[in-house]
């Protein structure tokens, strides 16, 4: 009878003998052959089940060569295993080359929001920084929000400024809103001041052509309080020009007229092209018309019930299209409302920097 | 507004300002400079000659050729034209290499065998005006060999101004002088009155006004000028007339203009004869009455219409037009003047409402200065009797008076400037009164009195824009200029208001619908009925439009729209013509609907119940918005054909109805809102989808909108292939806000252990939706760890019984805090078939 200590010698002759004969080494012979052996009912297992039959003066040796046929034969399979993974490797690494030129899938993923939202959202996220409020208004209104209360009373030839559409009711007259400026007559009949507010909003004018199209993007500005001046809305304007445009962008207020603020004013930009020397962009003059803007006019305060004399403010309105536009340096307008896919895809999801 | 700067140089001295220092100092002064356009001066090789001698040219009777004289040792010989050219008089000399305005050169040439060594020039030649008939007699004073621009000003520079309509001063050049003059500290000089006019001239005046009560007219005064030799005016003033943009017609009329664009005072001249009574009356339309204008325009009056009228009837439409039947003729002779001043409301509507916008309805809208009325007649009578010495004409014959009736004086409004109110509102704390005093006294505004830093201001009835206080602060600002105001931070202690939530979830919609690929476009939200036919939406349905524009800019653009839908199948379709497909598009726009001005019998269409209701973020304090339409903010998109674009990788793919649930479940996600259901809307609901490719969404009673396949026969209406027809969905983004306005939880806890994932498949009857096994979930008791289940797989046919679908789900088990042991699971999954069977009859594979 053969002892353990001389069937594990012969075993781990064996075993070698299975290994090197193997014809494939491979993650799953290597897995094959390990369970033929160490298993749970691999031969080893086996043996060492045996081991009960050992008298106990012997179990020591035995068990000594039992455990070291058990490590000779994990670390075999360790390098097979080794070599098994290193030809996966190999064979992976091998494959057929592929022709990197071929195209990628067409159905390009990529999303884009429209340039006015993306420069509405660029906008917004400074105004809220400078602690202002996003405000929202109706683009269907009565006259008295668009006009009457806005120092545009009937008949005003300022009226015509602005071709407006008309809505057909049986009573009350109603306009598609001309101007964002109605919501500073919703904010100041809803809230008490002091107010900061900024309402971004689509407004509406009877007019089409290269540089104006009958839907169009403001973006409005109101502060009221007690001590504001027309100092502060320049810097305020400035500050703004300057967080989009950079700290270099200059800007220059000259007086205009529109009838709901009281010094009124143009805001223009050095034009961010030429710095000024005159180029196709701003038609040769260096500035680019921003908006308008300037101090409420007492006129606007009493038609919503503010007391004039105590509380001072400034309102300002950009045109969200025409900054897209420059921004862009897109020609025609009338391009930002034909929904054309390919024109629209090139813009981003986030405006510069994260959205707000 | 146009104005030339040779004119305005008459009131005030503009040496050594050049073209673009005047564009800046007008647009820093409001006047808006929107483009110049300069006349250049002539050559300089063009100078005054005498002619000495004109002898008949041999070979042809119509030439002569003239020896003329320009200041050097040897006269030229020049073959000239012109049947006027004989010897004495001064003319103008182009020289040999002198350029004409047109760009033409002149040459030495031989004229019919004889040598020409120069060119005279006609007034045309010399672009001087149009008139070509001989060549131009300069004045016999001018010396002989001077260059022609040291004698007449030839070159200019036209401003095109815009201006703002409050500032009706500047409709006359001498208001922008007066602007300008303030501006750079120089006088301004009015125009000089000529001499007295000599008894013989004078008459008396025969004409007899009358203004009406409520005529709408508040002064009136006439002049009468007789034995006028009307015919072509002087060519100084028809040329200021030209640089205005006005076409010289005959001296009356120029005159009348001239003195308009001068002095801001349309001026209407009445042919004598054909006054009836010489008399005016000036007084309201009356029904029925017609007044034919001067453009041969019949004008139906009504009683609002300020008319002036003769003895026998209208024979102007106040403020706008003058009537035929009294116009102007070449050979008229004897006029009477008006010089008035109407009201401006009644001139814009009567204007308005017969469509005519003329220089006279322009003005009196902005409103003229009526104190201005005697001087404007004193400068017609004179610019009457110079224009008859210019042309050599009769001395004209003068009404000894004007008759001027002014019922009512106006007076000049009082205003007090509070310095440090000033300084306050303009933040420019180094302002003094003296400065104030000195800007607005510039502007002829004059100081009354000065009590401190109050001062009270007496404002010239010329700035009808001029009412309050802010109003003379402003014309402070203006002249120290807006640039001497500091940049400052406005200080602002307070809290900012509460922003509505809502604005934040519409951004954020946006973006997400962008980060899932999809591109954002904006149409015009005008619609036609047309439109709403092709979606085959009947009147009845809650989609038809209800709110109506009354002047669209094209009849297809009447309607505003209620649904987004529209906008988004045009530009796809513009897309397909421009071979663009497979486009995913989605707008955000707004439904509008007036519920009041329209029935909709909602039990017909139960899923739009909702949205007959009061808009979300907006609620209105002022006065009674019962009217108001309402508007609903939409989010629309569509996923164009194909979905996916045939490659070397993988086949065509056309758009399917889960494409779109795809995206809206994304969305829903994103805002984590649950358990929202698909339901089928009755066919009258969408008849503009795929009748059973198309889901109302609803959560409990609320319906967040739709989608689905488009019905072939709209897209074919809309004129895509009925083979390529986009999938599209519309949702209201106020429902969805209010569902979402719960913050999303996120769950970090139970992320730290790993869930597990089960497979089970089972049979069920065909009818069975997914939908009925997601509610068995629900309905599960003895749910303790199942999280999710997940469709992979629906079959039929082969091994399955007929009548019944296999189908086959992923089912994640996971359990806060713990690892799942395999036995909990199998528990689980065991006990959920035997669910499966009870409730929907499943039978496991």
């Amino acid at each position: 009878m053969t002892t353990i200590m001389e069937r594990a010698n012969a075993l781990l002759i064996e075993f070698e003998q299975n290994a090197t004969s193997m014809e494939k080494v491979t993650p799953e012979t290597v897995e094959e052959l390990r369970i033929h052996w160490l298993g749970k009912k691999g031969i080893v297992t086996r043996l060492f089940e045996d081991m009960r039959h050992v008298p106990n003066e012997e179990k020591r040796d035995a068990g000594k060569s039992m455990n070291v046929l058990k490590t000779s034969i994990e670390a075999s399979l360790e390098v097979l295993k080794s070599k098994a993974a290193d030809s996966v490797f190999h064979s992976i690494l091998n494959r057929a080359p592929l022709d990197i030129t071929l195209p990628s899938q067409k159905d390009t993923l990529k999303g884009a929001l429209h340039p006015i939202t993306l420069m509405q959202q660029k906008l917004l996220k400074e105004f809220r920084q400078h602690g202002f409020t996003v405000y929202d208004g109706p683009e269907t209104d009565f006259d008295f929000y668009n006009f009457t209360a806005l120092n545009l009373p009937a008949d005003h030839p300022a009226r015509d400024m602005q071709d407006t559409f008309h809505l057909k009711t049986n009573q009350d007259i109603m306009v598609l809103r001309t101007q964002t400026s109605n919501i500073q007559i919703h904010a100041m009949l809803q809230e008490k001041p002091p107010l900061r507010i900024v309402a971004p909003g689509r407004v509406y004018r009877v007019d089409s052509d290269q540089t104006h199209t009958p839907i169009f993007h403001q973006i409005e500005g109101l502060v009221v309080d007690k001590k504001i001046s027309f100092a502060d809305l320049k810097g305020m304007i400035q500050s703004m020009l300057h967080s989009i445009y950079g700290a270099s962008a200059k800007t220059r207020f000259r007086p205009s007229y529109f009838p709901f603020v009281e010094p009124g004013a143009e805001v223009d930009m050095q034009c961010t092209h030429c710095q000024g020397e005159g180029c196709k962009i701003c038609k040769n003059t260096g500035w680019l018309e921003i908006g308008g803007c300037g101090m409420v006019h007492p006129n606007v305060f009493e038609a919503v019930s503010y007391d004039s004399e105590e509380y001072t403010g400034f309102a300002f309105g950009f045109g969200l299209d025409r900054m897209a536009m420059l921004n862009w340096q897109l020609p025609d307008l009338r391009q930002l409302f034909e929904g054309d896919a390919d024109f629209q895809s090139q813009f981003s999801v986030f405006a510069e920097g994260a959205p707000c | 507004m146009l104005v030339s700067k040779n004119w305005l140089n008459d009131y005030v001295n503009l040496d050594g300002l050049t073209d673009s220092d005047l564009d800046r100092i007008l647009t820093g002064l409001g006047l808006e400079v929107e483009g110049i356009k300069t006349i250049a001066p002539l050559d300089d090789l063009l100078v005054v000659g005498e002619i000495l001698k004109a002898d008949r040219h041999p070979n042809a009777d119509t030439l002569q050729i003239c020896t003329v004289s320009i200041g050097g040792p040897e006269p030229l010989q020049i073959v000239c034209g012109a049947s006027n050219a004989r010897a004495g008089i001064r003319v103008v000399v182009a020289q040999i290499g002198s350029l004409l305005p047109g760009n033409f050169k002149i040459k030495e040439s031989k004229i019919r065998g004889e040598k020409s060594f120069g060119m005279l020039c006609s007034e045309s030649e010399l672009g001087i005006s149009e008139a070509s008939e001989g060549i131009l007699e300069l004045d016999s004073t001018y010396t002989v060999g001077s260059k022609i621009n040291s004698v007449i000003k030839t070159g200019d520079s036209i401003f095109e101004i815009s201006l703002t309509p409050n500032r009706s001063d500047c409709n006359g050049v001498i208001g922008i002088a007066r602007d300008l003059a303030a501006k750079i500290g120089k006088p301004l000089l009015y125009p000089k009155s000529e001499a007295k006019i000599a008894e013989s001239f004078l008459i008396a005046n025969p004409v007899k006004v009358e203004l009406h009560p409520n005529s709408g007219c508040e002064r009136f005064a006439a002049l009468y000028i007789s034995d006028i030799e009307n015919g072509p005016s002087p060519r100084w003033l028809q040329k200021r007339l030209e640089t205005a943009g006005m076409r010289p017609i005959n001296l009356i009329v120029d005159i009348t203009n001239y003195v308009m664009f001068e002095m801001n005072q349309p001026i209407h001249a009445y042919d004598e004869r054909q006054v009836k009574g010489k008399s005016i009356l000036v007084r309201k339309g009356r029904d029925a009455e017609k007044l034919t204008t001067i453009d041969k325009k019949v004008v139906d009056l009504v009683s609002s219409d300020i008319v002036i009228c003769d003895a026998e009837g209208a024979i102007g439409l106040a403020g706008i037009m003058g009537g035929l039947n009294s116009e102007v003729k070449d050979d008229t002779k004897n006029i009477i003047i008006e010089i008035a001043s109407f009201d401006p409301t009644c001139v814009r509507r009567t204007a308005k409402r017969n469509a005519f916008h003329t220089e006279a309805s322009h003005r009196f809208e902005r409103g003229v200065d009526i104190e201005n009325i005697v001087a404007v007649a004193d400068r017609i009578t004179d610019l009457f009797i110079l224009c008859s010495k210019q042309t050599g004409k009769r001395h004209p014959l003068i009404s000894k008076n004007v008759l001027d009736v002014y019922p009512k004086a106006i007076k000049r409004p009082r205003i007090a400037l509070r310095l440090d109110r000033a300084r306050k509102i303009l933040g420019l704390f180094s302002l003094t009164a003296d400065t104030c005093i000195k800007h607005l006294s510039a502007l002829e505004f004059k100081l009354l009195d000065r009590k401190d830093d109050r001062l009270l201001f007496e404002v010239p009835l010329w700035r009808v824009d001029v009412t309050r206080e802010i109003d003379l602060i402003e014309e402070i600002a203006r002249l120290e200029s807006f640039d001497k105001i500091p940049y400052r931070m406005p200080v602002m202690e307070i809290a900012p208001l509460k922003e509505n939530p809502f604005i934040r979830f519409v951004d954020e919609a946006k973006i997400t619908l962008a980060s899932l690929g999809m591109t954002e476009v904006i149409t015009y939200p005008f619609t036609s009925h047309i439109d709403y036919q092709n979606l085959a939406i009947t009147n009845d349905h809650p989609f038809h439009p209800s709110v109506e524009l009354s002047n669209p800019l094209v009849q297809d653009h009447s309607w505003m729209q209620t649904t987004g839908l529209i906008g988004l199948l045009k530009a796809t379709e513009r897309n397909h013509r421009f071979q663009r497909k497979g486009a995913r598009l989605f707008e955000f726009g707004k439904a509008f609907h007036n519920f009041s001005n329209k029935e909709v019998d909602f039990e017909k269409f139960p899923s739009f119940r909702g949205i007959n209701r009061q808009p979300l973020h907006f609620t209105a304090r002022a006065f009674s918005e019962a009217s108001r339409p309402m508007e609903r903010h939409l989010a629309t998109f569509l996923i164009d054909y194909p979905f996916q674009k045939k490659s070397w990788a993988k086949e065509e793919l056309a758009p399917s109805f889960f494409d779109a649930k795809q995206i809206v479940d994304s969305l829903l996600k994103a805002f984590a809102i649950k358990d929202v259901t698909f339901t089928r809307p009755s066919s009258e609901e969408l008849p503009f989808l795929h009748p059973t490719a198309s889901a109302v969404l609803k959560k409990d009673s609320a319906v967040f909108g739709w989608l689905g396949e488009l019905h072939p026969k709209v897209a074919h209406k809309f004129g895509f292939e009925i083979t390529q027809v986009p999938v599209v969905c519309e949702l209201d983004l106020e429902a969805l806000f209010k569902t979402a306005s719960e913050k999303a939880v996120i769950e970090s806890e139970t992320f730290e252990f790993p869930h597990a994932l089960r497979d089970l498949a089972f049979t069920v009857d065909t009818s069975t939706t997914h939908g009925d096994i997601i509610n068995t979930v629900q309905s599960f008791k003895r749910k303790k760890y199942l999280e999710s289940i997940e469709l992979f797989d629906v079959f039929s046919g082969e091994g399955i019984p007929e009548g019944k679908k296999s189908m086959a789900y992923s089912l994640t088990f996971r359990a806060p805090g713990k690892t799942l042991q395999d036995q909990d699971v199998e528990k689980e999954l065991t006990s959920f078939m035997e669910w499966l069977q009870t409730s929907i009859g499943a039978v496991k594979r």
